[in-house]
């Protein structure tokens, strides 16, 4: 229970070490000060102080030991005595906030210190005693705080009314066309001037979410880092980006030698904002001043902090916008190079009364490095080519035009197809090898009356050929094209009175990309062309079948590699009437 | 969203906090995304009431949440400025 006594010097109470005694206390003092003429403003701050100063003295008290707070008065100035008879403690210089804004502790002594004008504290054996003063405030005439009261709304009001024109003159900005580095560097501006900050940073995060990417600054020349690296949280806005919390900096923050911050010299101070939209941080707001000190009012930064998040979203959507827009012309691109890359294939493979042939080619994606053609010569032999350019897409498309011109202008070495591989390396190393890239190739050419074979491979997969009893395979005879500026080429010439079938095909036909034991392997392929031997399938059911085969044993969901085949089938084998779609064409 | 409106105590100091706290605790599940505490009928807050606001403003946001506060009375934004909690804390003036 406290207890109040008046004295000439003006109130003491004296009251036990408990938190309720405590608040009865400091209602007593501050009543009293209110009779002493002090204004609700000026009893207010008392109360705060006391509360403050009262609660710390309890916290360090035993219950049994009485307090006493003595108030007295004079026509200038309020004095306040607070005693206890705990062991103290150290009163600090200068007492100042946390250092981390979020602790929940530690703000009692910086509030004392903030709302009075002297404070000492006197730590003795048996008795501590703060000392607290404080000057009456003038009080104002009522109509002068009417006005103020008036000054603050309308200012209030002015501001709220500025972000919201700001922000439609903002969205009119955003729909003219103008980038968006244009348009963060136009608002970087107007921020400067409403926050009274003399720079500003604007980031966003990179594409792939582990960089924060500048995109402009005030003062336009200001230099800072172009990316900040988000892994780092000893970087100040890496830190507000990752903690979604505002980052606050003084003259007394130790920067990181990596933040750009750490530019400006010690004598910087001001926030890093983050940026967010949907609950996603998508960038951050850097402004402040070069000096130790800036204490912007709460009004400015709430309207910079909804100009930043509204910047921060408008300049997200456009930049989505463009990606959205670059991925659509990507895609037409690419389908325009697989429609041109489809028209350099033959409409029909060549067929003969001694020689049936079919083909297919699936691509993954639109477009893709795998190349086939049946050309009939002039000399009434035929040539087979099917070759697959390492990589997928636009590049391996090019080479796979340029290569299919270059055979084309270089038929006359058809029936000597190891001069002819040699021609087409010597021709297109230059460009392959700057490219860093390369062919694989093999070239069949087929007598006009169907008894021989030359053949010559450029590191592809071997060709395999069927008798009716067995399978052989034809190997490379030299390195891919591109990879050696003056390579030999082999020549394989084999007499195909005996041969059945034989099959040309890239690897992507026998790269399975299921697990061990579940693709298509060679001795798979050697099986299923010696069953269609022994059975004398015709070329297109061969090539269906294969087909059929290939697809049971891809996962279509992982498929990495453009699959091709050419099927050759001899009079020796049964042979139906020739029919059309000799080649078919697929991609994934 | 998961949104509650609270109302603070008429005097949020030492010797109404931590009753308030252990409220808060148990009527809040970890579910809730969005509190909103009116600070309107608040006429007196000391520095323990502002650390009861910043831990729950720490809990929700640890579970992905935010916590906002609503109508402050000009003493206790005073207070919340002159401690710098503006920086930490959301403030609706509605």
């Amino acid at each position: 229970m406290s207890y109040a006594s008046q004295s000439t010097e003006g109130l003491h109470v004296d009251f036990p070490a408990t938190l309720e005694s405590c608040r009865e206390s400091v209602h007593a003092i501050t009543e009293w000060l209110g009779n002493q003429g002090l204004s609700a403003d000026e009893c207010r701050d008392w109360e705060l102080v006391l509360t403050e100063a009262a609660t710390n003295a309890v916290s360090y008290s035993n219950a049994e030991t009485p307090l006493r707070i003595e108030a007295s008065s004079t026509s200038t100035s309020i004095e306040i005595r607070i005693s206890d008879h705990s062991i103290g403690f150290d009163w600090p210089e200068q007492p100042a906030l946390p250092e981390d804004d979020e602790s929940e502790h530690g703000r009692g002594l910086f509030i004392i210190h903030s709302l009075t004008d002297n404070v000492s504290y006197l730590r003795g054996r048996t008795e501590n005693v703060l000392c607290l003063q404080r000057s009456r405030r003038v009080v104002k005439a009522p109509a002068e705080d009417l006005n103020a009261t008036l000054d603050l709304m309308t200012a209030e009001v002015s501001s709220c009314y500025e972000t919201l024109a700001n922000i439609f003159r903002l969205s009119a900005e955003a729909a003219r066309d103008m980038t968006p580095e244009a348009l963060a560097a136009n608002w970087l501006e107007e921020l400067r001037h409403i926050s009274g900050a003399e720079f500003l940073t604007l980031r966003l995060l990179t594409q792939d979410g582990s960089q924060l990417e500048v995109i402009a600054t005030a003062p336009a020349t200001a230099y800072t880092a172009p990316f900040i690296d988000l892994s780092s949280t000893s970087i100040i806005e890496s830190r507000a980006v990752i903690s979604h919390q505002d980052q606050w900096f003084d003259g007394c923050t130790v920067f990181d030698h990596a933040d750009p911050l750490s530019y400006r010299g010690s004598a910087v101070s001001g926030v890093a904002h983050p940026l967010e939209t949907g609950g996603e941080v998508i960038g951050v707001l850097t402004l402040g001043v070069n000096s130790p000190q800036w204490e912007p009012k709460a009004r400015e930064i709430n309207v910079v902090r909804s100009l930043g998040d509204f910047l921060g979203t408008l300049l997200h959507s456009i930049r989505r916008r463009d990606e959205a827009n670059h991925s659509r012309l990507i895609k037409r691109e690419l389908q325009i190079a697989a429609d041109i890359q489809r028209s350099l294939l033959p409409a029909e493979l060549p067929q003969s009364t001694t020689l049936q042939c079919a083909g297919h080619l699936t691509t993954v994606g639109e477009v893709g490095g795998d190349f086939l053609d049946g050309i009939t010569l002039a000399d009434g032999g035929r040539l087979f080519v099917i070759a697959d350019v390492m990589g997928k897409g636009v590049p391996a498309a090019l080479f796979a035009t340029a290569f299919r011109s270059l055979l084309h202008s270089h038929l006359d070495l058809a029936a000597q197809p190891d001069q002819l591989m040699q021609c087409m390396n010597t021709a297109l190393f230059a460009e392959l090898d700057r490219a860093d890239m390369f062919i694989t190739v093999q070239l069949a050419y087929i007598s006009a009356d169907g008894l021989t074979l030359r053949s010559c491979g450029a590191g592809h997969g071997p060709m395999l050929f069927a008798n009716g009893h067995e399978v052989a395979e034809i190997s490379a005879d030299g390195p891919p094209l591109g990879v050696m500026h003056d390579a030999d080429y082999g020549l394989h010439e084999i007499g195909l009175k005996n041969i059945t079938h034989l099959l040309m095909h890239t690897d992507g036909l026998s790269d399975s990309t299921l697990p061990d034991g579940y693709g298509l392997s060679r001795d798979m392929l050697h099986h299923w062309l010696r069953a269609t031997s022994v059975e004398g399938v015709d070329a297109w059911s061969c090539r269906d079948s294969l087909l059929h085969m290939h697809s049971l044993h891809q996962d279509k969901a992982r498929a990495h590699d453009d699959a091709t085949f050419v099927v050759l089938v001899r009079e020796g084998a049964l042979l139906p009437k020739p029919q059309k779609r000799t080649l078919t064409h697929a991609h994934r | 969203m998961n949104t509650t409106a609270i109302i603070a105590p008429y005097e949020l100091c030492s010797t109404t906090s931590l009753q308030w706290k252990e409220r808060l605790t148990k009527e809040l599940s970890s579910q809730q995304t969005e509190v909103s505490i009116d600070l309107s009928k608040t006429r007196f807050i000391d520095s323990s009431g502002l650390g009861v606001l910043l831990s729950l403003n720490k809990t929700l946001r640890a579970q992905g949440g935010v916590l906002k506060l609503l109508n402050p009375s000009s003493a206790v934004a005073q207070l919340i400025e002159l401690t710098r909690l503006h920086r930490v804390f959301e403030i609706v003036h509605a």
